[in-house]
């Protein structure tokens, strides 16, 4: 592991290190481009600290394995790419089912399909949010910098804990293969699992405002049943429609009610700002930097940086649409953030879009010549 | 201050690794430093490149679409990458390169510096280490910083047995040109 302080590290290896420090001790994975430093680091550190680290025959056997590692009582994360969170879904589906805590890391590649393997997107918005079959409520994060790599990697585990629920880390191929700084604090803040101190407890629901149940493991004497059809809250499988019904709805609220506390937005310089550009990930770095381009220039121009992207920040948008006369959304794909800034702002101000697709960033000019336009 | 450098050149030249150790002699003199890389699927000779952005400020263009000094390895890699340098830039090259060029390839509107590199590294005695011969001549003729945390950066991060070749390779670079 990383001593703490300053280091010139690649952002998957910040990533691995950040969930090596947040109590991950189990990675299951199937090698893909551009996540498998990840994967890597895992391999040589996780045993140095008493866990375990197996490459698995491909991603559904990944995904599978983690959710067992997670109900054995280990902190578990597995990484992979675009066509590998493809074959994830079914399994993180049955994640959210039995309300797993775990992380699943994509690092988007620019695809469709194998696309270009070595190069960067965020086409994979969507599928973080939507991909699994079934209904839930998803959090995805997105980190910018190799610092973030390491910071969201420890949020993530520690909401997973939280919410009980895999959490998706969406990095991208351009953050996960560059080196930049990163600064590794002496300690982090641990969150851990909430065990129940009562062998009558109920697993899949619960009365605590929190909606997240208690998780027992197995192993330790309870009478412990974990299925993917729908249950009674003591796991036990029973189709009446009522169990399903409040199922369904906990385990979409119990996000929902976190959100205020989930939401991590950045604010660059929107106190007088006419035009807003939104964006995530990678394609924010030259988004900030035509921001300060703008500002220099005496365009009063300011930016929103989304760090969790789901569950979507509609309130901070929405207050946002008020604010200013136009918002510019820059992303890496033909636009699917901007869609959901569409649907909150209904109207009220312009909504634009810089799409960059073939594994290519924006440039800060094309995010200035957007701002440069909005503002006229 | 930023200056944004592109190595080039063949897979199995050490183009990545010359990228990490001027990163992390860059980053270690204190600079912002965002270093990329990329390559193609074959281990040994495809294409391949690694880009640094040195600066003293926070770096928000991470990705290059032009360079101000370019570093070439191949003749393949100069082909492909000549047009990223900008006007008045800084163009370094293996002398086995510059000879190969076609009359009229070589552009005018840059300052472009023949090193030979292949020959200094033949000379030590492994010709692997010609990446190390054109960082040396990079510190020499940019001053960026010292060649003393090159050097420091090549004793952290190269296997013992590779090191004192790879010192003198850097030393070599950096005698071939007048400061």
């Amino acid at each position: 592991m990383l001593t703490p302080g300053r280091h010139l590290v690649l952002g998957n290896i910040a990533l691995a290190e950040g969930a090596l420090r947040a109590g991950c001790r189990f990675f299951a994975g199937y090698p893909i481009t551009p996540a498998n430093e990840i994967a890597h680091y895992m391999s040589q550190e996780l045993p140095k600290v008493g866990g375990y680290y197996v490459q698995m025959e491909d991603e559904l056997a990944s995904m599978a394995a983690v959710i067992g590692a997670s109900w054995a009582g280990a902190k578990a994360m597995t990484a992979t790419s675009g066509p590998g969170f493809s074959l994830m879904q079914e399994n993180i589906s049955y994640a959210y089912m039995t309300e797993t805590p775990c992380v699943v890391v994509d690092v988007q590649r620019s695809g469709p399909s194998t696309g270009q393997a070595t190069m960067p997107s965020q086409q994979d918005v969507y599928q973080a949010r939507y991909g699994a079959h079934g209904d839930y409520e998803a959090v995805a994060l997105t980190p910018w910098s190799v610092q973030e790599m390491f910071d969201l990697a420890v949020k993530a585990f520690n909401l997973a804990e939280r919410l009980r629920m895999p959490i998706i880390l969406l990095a991208d191929g351009m953050i996960g293969h560059m080196s930049e700084k990163l600064v590794v604090p002496e300690e982090v803040e641990v969150e851990e699992r909430r065990r129940p101190s009562d062998r009558e407890c109920t697993p899949f629901d619960t009365d605590d405002p929190s909606l997240v149940p208690e998780m027992p493991l197995f192993g330790e004497g309870y009478e412990l049943l974990v299925t993917g059809s729908a249950h009674r809250p003591s796991g036990r499988r029973d189709y009446t429609p009522k169990y399903l019904q409040r199922k369904i709805w906990r385990i979409r609220e119990k996000v929902l009610r976190a959100e205020p506390k989930l939401r991590d937005v950045v604010e660059y310089e929107l106190g007088d700002a006419e035009v807003a550009v939104i964006s995530y990930g990678a394609s924010a770095r030259p988004s900030y930097g035509a921001v300060r381009e703008a500002r220099s220039k005496g365009l009063k121009a300011g930016m929103l940086r989304l760090r969790t992207l789901w569950p979507f920040p509609e309130e901070v948008i929405s207050k946002l649409a008020e604010d200013v006369k136009s918002i510019i959304v820059v992303e890496m794909n033909m636009g699917k953030v901007v869609r959901e800034v569409e649907r909150v702002v209904c109207g009220r101000c312009e909504v634009s879009l810089v799409s960059k697709v073939g594994g290519v960033l924006p440039t800060v000019g094309e995010v200035y010549d957007a701002i440069r336009r909005a503002v006229r | 201050m930023r200056r944004d450098i592109i190595i080039c050149g063949a897979g199995g030249q050490g183009v990545v690794l010359a990228g990490e150790l001027l990163s992390q002699a860059l980053f270690d003199e204190g600079y912002e430093v965002v270093n990329t890389r990329s390559y193609g699927a074959e281990a040994r000779g495809g294409r391949c490149r690694s880009e640094v952005i040195v600066s003293d400020e926070e770096i928000y263009d991470i990705q290059l679409t032009e360079a101000d000094i370019l570093i070439v390895m191949s003749l393949p890699a100069y082909r492909r990458y000549i047009e990223r340098l900008r006007p008045g830039g800084l163009l370094l090259l293996d002398e086995e390169v510059y000879k190969a060029l076609s009359p009229g390839e070589l552009r005018e509107d840059v300052e472009a510096i023949s090193i030979p590199a292949s020959e200094i590294a033949s000379r030590l005695g492994n010709p692997i280490v010609a990446n190390m011969v054109l960082l040396g001549a990079l510190i020499r003729k940019t001053g960026l910083i010292p060649l003393e945390r090159l050097k420091e950066a090549v004793s952290s991060r190269v296997r013992p047995s590779m090191r004192e070749i790879n010192l003198k390779a850097l030393e070599g670079g950096y005698g071939a040109l007048e400061g």
